[in-house]
């Protein structure tokens, strides 16, 4: 067992063991190492000001893949066999780079404090280029979306988008240009499949690299915190909400990161990223696609996974209706065995699943929705973007002729847990395809639920969506010509 | 100075580069928080969990056996620190007057009971949690309806405005409210205090370098030769950072009580309580007219909510007083006290939410009157000031207003709610103007002509972020005919010939009579030794023959190309440097010859979607008239992160006080909400550089806060014409316009 972890930072070498392994990157970069160009601004994921990349073997493990990340919210345990970017390392040959350039010509930066956030953000767009996952021809709305996870406000914005659009991809020096991948890959490979634990003042934590290790590790730890992406515990650990004893990072157990279609289900590892999801889905079903690309920001969404935010099990969890009228099942592994348990099933209470104390979640199971089902997930926030939502839903039904069938209806953000408005589907089941019909299952929704006036929304503001949502999906799926004035 | 000049070669106006770009986008420009020293303990302070009461006991047992902790420290072992005395002018002020831990009474949520220090951050956070304090716990007061709590004070008065309402027939009588908002900085406030025995050097996040230092000498009580306040680059401040909080003290005091370098940081929630916030504001407007427009009437009764100690004031009624012609004015205000932290300056404070109180009234009354409202505007448009009864030194707002309707092409505004339509979407269009002062701060500067052929400019003021290193390396540059290359500006350092607060967007015009002087006096200085230095060139020359052009020292009979490089001189005489010192006055003293101000308007497009009620910001058009601008790049900078502050201030930004507990909620930024790139409309930003030398010689006015004044109003007043409801309090809900 390794009792350190493994990672580069702009290039060079780092064993880090004992209480440094429990620090965050942003702290272990400005306080262990000197490194402040990084900057920590609201250390819980929302502005971007500490954005870094992290570059991990790819899955063939034959190159490294950079993503951006929160620092802020990324812990050194989680970075086992990783090279981390950061601002300071970015220079070609001790002269700014392309986008840094941009930024200084277009007076992207004003106070500076946000812009080595903005430079890693952007450079990681261009970073995507040619790798199939992006057209290289930036426009507006890609540089827009890349920067929906920094927060400026100084700028109001323009000058940095226009940095960015000012910058001809071929001009863009790649990481793999700066730091040959070579060494990389092999330290990565050699030392990719060794567990490794160490043992800080008051904590440990455990990288396990296989499922069977996974579960006894959860089993003999009761309260163990499992973190993946870790863009929701981190968070807690540095609002002191959580203090575990016990960490166990699954970075890289085995077999958790396939993403595949089975027939008609979609099968989705514990560790497959939402930036990945989001991909996969544009195509095959664009109305998940939309609400995973307006989950958060890319720095969210690279590092964070399906799967935690179904741990996580908040009311308002942006993938939780869908897959709550979808029928998508969880696979859980524990000491007894694999077994299935639907999503709209998992939770008893507030954040609390009904798995036992040696269960992981491994796999989710997504069956696809025909080509017939009317299907549409709604997220209300008050900003465009990286916004917290007030109220979530999905709905979804067959139309046989004009009368509904299979009703599936479910709301977040209105209880305790994601509901499952069994009335409001009963209610719609067998009911022409109205208007009337839509305003009348309003009626009944309000009835189903129980929202709170919170931050985010008032009560009687929940009540409202919760009946008007259904109208507006009633226009949103209603063929043209019933929507003409008779 | 230069003799002759070619104009087209100043950099006075040309469109120039950040000059310490190249460090900030590279992450090596050295902010507060990232000052580390050998030995260096962290500091992490205890905020109260209650809003009102008082400290029954504080158990630091536990948390001073933990590891890494060096001490809790609190009333009873920090050392005495005082108050600063009272100071009428701005050099020595603070918004909290009482220095951390003077007493055991609680008058605010989060207010610092206690700090622990330790070897490293986490050590120290983990110390202040494990302290127990008990309270004796109060309810706290954070109301909303703000009432008076002393007699109201009457800001200005002419006329009797109260009359000639009552005798109107076209009035209006209404209340509009602002919130509480936080500045939200993106740099955390934060303090590195070293103490050396006899000398404390204190890195701060701070918008006046000098009145830091003149702060904390007094509050730590030493001589202010004994404090040396550092800021070399701010993560700006919105003046956040204008006076020192309480974290500042207590740094210091355990630099000197442990013998060893501090540094506190911030966390984003304890920014929401000990950091200054805008309060909240309810201002009443009453306004009337006679038939043709012309107003006869304005009252403006403002209050805002103080801390329990501070007489903070939020000057609501700073533009109501000139901004429109009307012989009957009265103008008051009251302070409402409350449990919670204490107020400060916030981007264009008072004007801010004053005009969004004025401009949206006057909006309201042009529908009374069914008037177009900037039709309403050039009716009610002052010859003069008619609060002090001066001229105006360069109003323009009319310009502003035509220009604007232009550029926005309103011409084309179908005044009925509602009527007008794009694309399936409501479209509303509103409009309001801006008013922001354009003043002067005293300021001292020196100029260095050296021996490498390069100069300097030095000055304790800042850069917050705005560009004050580039406009004055721009204004360095014109003034000894150097390349921009060739100036180096040094800030940040209250060891420097005392500098301007960067407050009140006044930085760059205080300092051009400074620096211009300080160039003049360093060019004479440099004839003088051109013409005494025995063996060069010009030696026994009289020095009224002698010239100085880019950079050439010559006769004046002779072009500048036959004169000799400055540097020779100073070569020849060994001169490493030749310095001249200049220094300025500020315009607060004395009764004030012309009105001086900025102005502007705002137009502003929204798109409502009324089935899935959907408010957004698509379209706005701002016209500056702030007089000459230095850099237009950094000025157009200003002006679009004014306005999407100003889209957040009408849309979004709103500091929630819980009422049982006095906490503000939402004290973080996923819950306090700042615009995204997402919600940025499309910006143009014009500027009318008309010419006025009464503030300095290159006409220039300050550009910082002007854009965020009367933005929200035009925005309030765009939402009323698309959807017919009228929204007098910020921030604008969705629930606010469900019908």
């Amino acid at each position: 067992m390794r009792d350190f972890v493994l990672l580069y930072v702009n290039g060079v070498e780092h064993q880090v063991s004992g209480d440094d392994a429990f620090l965050s990157l942003s702290d272990y970069l400005r306080y262990s190492l000197n490194k402040c160009g990084t900057k920590v601004v609201c250390a819980e994921g929302d502005c971007g000001a500490c954005t870094v990349f992290l570059g991990r073997l790819n899955a063939p493990k034959s190159g490294i893949e950079y993503i951006p990340v929160n620092a802020c919210i990324q812990y050194m345990y989680q970075l086992d066999c990783t090279h981390i970017v950061t601002v300071e390392g970015l220079k070609v040959d001790g002269d700014l780079n392309r986008i840094q350039q941009s930024m200084v010509d277009c007076h992207g930066a004003q106070c500076g404090y946000c812009t080595p956030g903005f430079i890693v953000a952007m450079c990681s767009l261009f970073e995507q280029c040619d790798k199939g996952e992006k057209s290289c021809n930036v426009t507006r709305q890609e540089v827009s979306d890349a920067l929906t996870g920094n927060l400026c406000r100084c700028t109001g914005y323009e000058a940095i988008i226009k940095a960015a659009m000012s910058v001809d991809e071929k001009e863009y020096k790649r990481l793999d240009n700066l730091y040959p991948s070579q060494t990389l890959i092999s330290a990565f490979k050699k030392h990719h499949d060794e567990p490794v634990s160490v043992k800080g003042e008051e904590s440990e934590f455990f990288k396990p690299t296989d499922v069977k290790s996974a579960v006894e590790y959860k089993s003999n730890h009761p309260g163990v915190v499992i973190v993946s992406g870790g863009t929701d515990v981190c968070v807690n650990l540095n609002k002191g909400r959580i203090e575990p004893k016990n960490i166990m990072v699954l970075t890289h157990v085995s077999g958790l990161d396939e993403l595949k279609t089975s027939g008609n289900t979609v099968e989705v590892g514990a560790r497959v990223s939402l930036r990945k999801l989001e991909e996969f889905f544009q195509e095959t079903l664009p109305e998940f696609h939309h609400i995973l690309w307006v989950f958060g920001s890319p720095q969210i969404r690279y590092a964070g996974t399906l799967a935690g935010n179904i741990a996580n099990g908040s009311p308002i969890a942006d993938s939780l209706p869908f897959l709550f009228v979808s029928g998508a099942e969880v696979e859980v592994a524990g000491l007894k065995g694999d077994r299935r348990i639907k999503v709209n099933q998992l939770y008893s209470g507030y954040r609390k699943m009904v798995l036992t104390d040696d269960e992981i979640i491994v796999k989710i199971h997504i069956p696809l929705p025909a080509k017939s089902t009317k299907l549409k997930l709604y997220k209300v926030s008050k900003r465009e973007h990286l916004d917290i939502s007030s109220f979530t839903a999905a709905i979804s039904l067959e139309r046989d002729g004009d009368k509904i069938s299979n009703a599936q209806v479910a709301y977040g953000g209105v209880a305790a847990v994601v509901l499952k408005l069994s009335k409001t589907e009963e209610f719609l089941n067998g009911k022409p395809f109205s208007l009337d019909t839509f305003r009348g299952a309003g009626e009944v929704a309000m009835k189903e639920i129980m929202p709170i006036s919170d931050v985010r929304g008032s009560k009687d503001y929940r009540l409202q969506l919760a009946a008007n949502i259904m109208e507006k999906f009633y226009f949103e799926t209603a063929d043209e010509k019933e929507l003409v004035c008779p | 100075m230069p003799a002759t000049k070619d104009k087209s070669n100043s950099p006075i106006g040309r469109e120039t580069k950040r000059i310490d770009g190249p460090l900030k986008v590279t992450g090596n420009a050295i902010y507060t928080s990232d000052h580390n020293f050998p030995g260096m303990l962290y500091a992490v302070p205890v905020g109260s969990t209650i809003a009102n009461g008082s400290i029954a006991k504080l158990d630091t047992k536990d948390a001073e056996k933990m590891p890494g902790v060096k001490g809790v420290f609190h009333r009873a072992n920090i050392g005495k620190l005082f108050r600063v005395a009272p100071n009428s002018d701005y050099n020595a002020f603070s918004d909290e007057d009482r220095p951390p831990f003077e007493d055991d009474v609680v008058r605010y949520y989060g207010q610092y009971v206690a700090v622990a220090v330790a070897d490293t951050f986490e050590q120290a956070t983990a110390a202040a949690e494990a302290v127990k304090v008990t309270y004796n716990e109060k309810k706290p007061n954070v109301d909303t309806y703000l009432t008076a709590d002393s007699k109201v004070k009457v800001d200005s008065e002419r006329g009797d405005a109260q009359k000639a309402f009552d005798a109107a027939s076209i009035k209006l009588d209404e209340t509009y409210v602002t919130p509480a908002e936080t500045h939200n900085v993106i740099e955390l406030h934060s303090s590195v205090a070293v103490y050396d025995g006899t000398t404390f050097t204190l890195y701060e996040t701070t918008q006046g370098v000098m009145n830091h230092r003149n702060v904390l000498c007094q509050v730590l009580g030493v001589e202010p030769e004994h404090v040396k306040v550092i800021s070399k680059f701010l993560g700006s401040g919105f003046g956040s950072k204008i006076t020192p909080w309480p974290q500042s003290a207590l740094a210091a005091a355990l630099a000197r009580k442990l013998g060893k370098p501090i540094k506190i940081v911030l966390s984003r929630k304890m920014a929401f309580h000990a950091a200054g916030h805008r309060p909240r504001t309810q201002q009443r407007v009453r306004i009337s007219a006679d038939a043709g427009g012309k107003l006869t009437s304005i009252q403006h009764d403002y209050l805002n909510h103080t801390s329990i100690l501070d007489d903070y004031k939020e000057n609501c009624g700073e533009c109501t007083k000139y901004f429109y012609s009307c012989p009957n004015v009265r103008i008051t205000t009251a302070l409402s006290r409350r449990n919670i932290g204490t107020p400060t300056s916030m981007r264009g404070p008072g004007a801010v939410p004053g005009l969004f109180a004025t401009e949206s009234a006057l909006d309201e009354l042009a529908i009374k009157l069914k008037m177009d409202p900037i039709q309403l505007r050039l009716i009610n448009e002052p010859e003069k000031d008619e609060d002090l009864n001066i001229p105006f030194a360069s109003r323009n707002l009319v310009d502003c207003y035509k220009t604007g309707a232009e550029k926005f092409g309103w011409a084309k505004r179908d005044p009925k709610i509602g009527s007008m339509k794009r694309d399936g979407l409501t479209l509303g269009w509103g409009m309001a103007g801006a008013g922001w002062i354009a003043e002067r701060f005293s300021a001292e500067a020196t100029v260095e002509l050296r021996n490498d052929g390069t100069a300097k400019v030095s000055t304790g003021t800042q850069d917050i972020g705005t560009g004050t290193y580039t406009v004055l390396a721009q204004v360095l540059a014109d003034k000894v005919g150097l390349s921009l290359e060739k100036c180096e500006v040094v800030l940040g350092d209250s060891s420097l010939p005392p500098g301007p607060l960067s407050g009140g967007s006044m930085v760059t015009a205080s300092l051009i009579p400074a620096v211009a002087k300080a160039a003049q006096k360093a060019i004479g200085t440099l004839l003088s030794a051109a013409v005494k230095t025995p063996g060069a060139k010009y030696f026994g020359v009289d020095q009224k023959e002698m010239d100085y052009t880019e950079g050439m020292v010559h006769k004046k009979d002779e072009s500048a190309s036959a004169g000799i490089p400055f540097q020779q001189v100073l070569d020849s005489g060994n001169f490493k440097f030749i310095l001249g010192k200049g220094s300025s006055e500020s315009t607060f003293a004395g009764k004030p010859e012309s009105s001086k101000h900025s102005y502007g308007a705002h137009f502003v497009e929204v798109t409502w979607q009324e089935e899935i009620a959907r408010l957004r910001v698509s379209r706005v058009v701002t016209v500056i008239d702030a007089g000459k601008i230095i850099n237009p790049k950094a000025g157009r900078n200003q002006i679009e992160g004014a306005v999407v502050m100003g889209i957040g201030m009408a849309l979004f930004e709103h500091t929630n006080y819980e009422p049982t507990k006095g906490a503000p909620l939402n004290s973080n930024l996923a819950d306090y909400i700042l615009a995204v790139n997402a919600d940025v409309p499309d910006l143009e930003v014009h500027f009318l550089e008309f010419e006025n030398k009464d503030l300095n010689e290159y006409g220039a006015r300050g550009i910082g806060e002007i854009g965020l004044a009367g933005l929200a109003a035009a925005i309030a007043n765009a939402v009323h014409h698309a959807t017919g409801i009228r929204i007098r309090e910020l921030p604008i809900k969705i629930e606010d316009l469900l019908v």
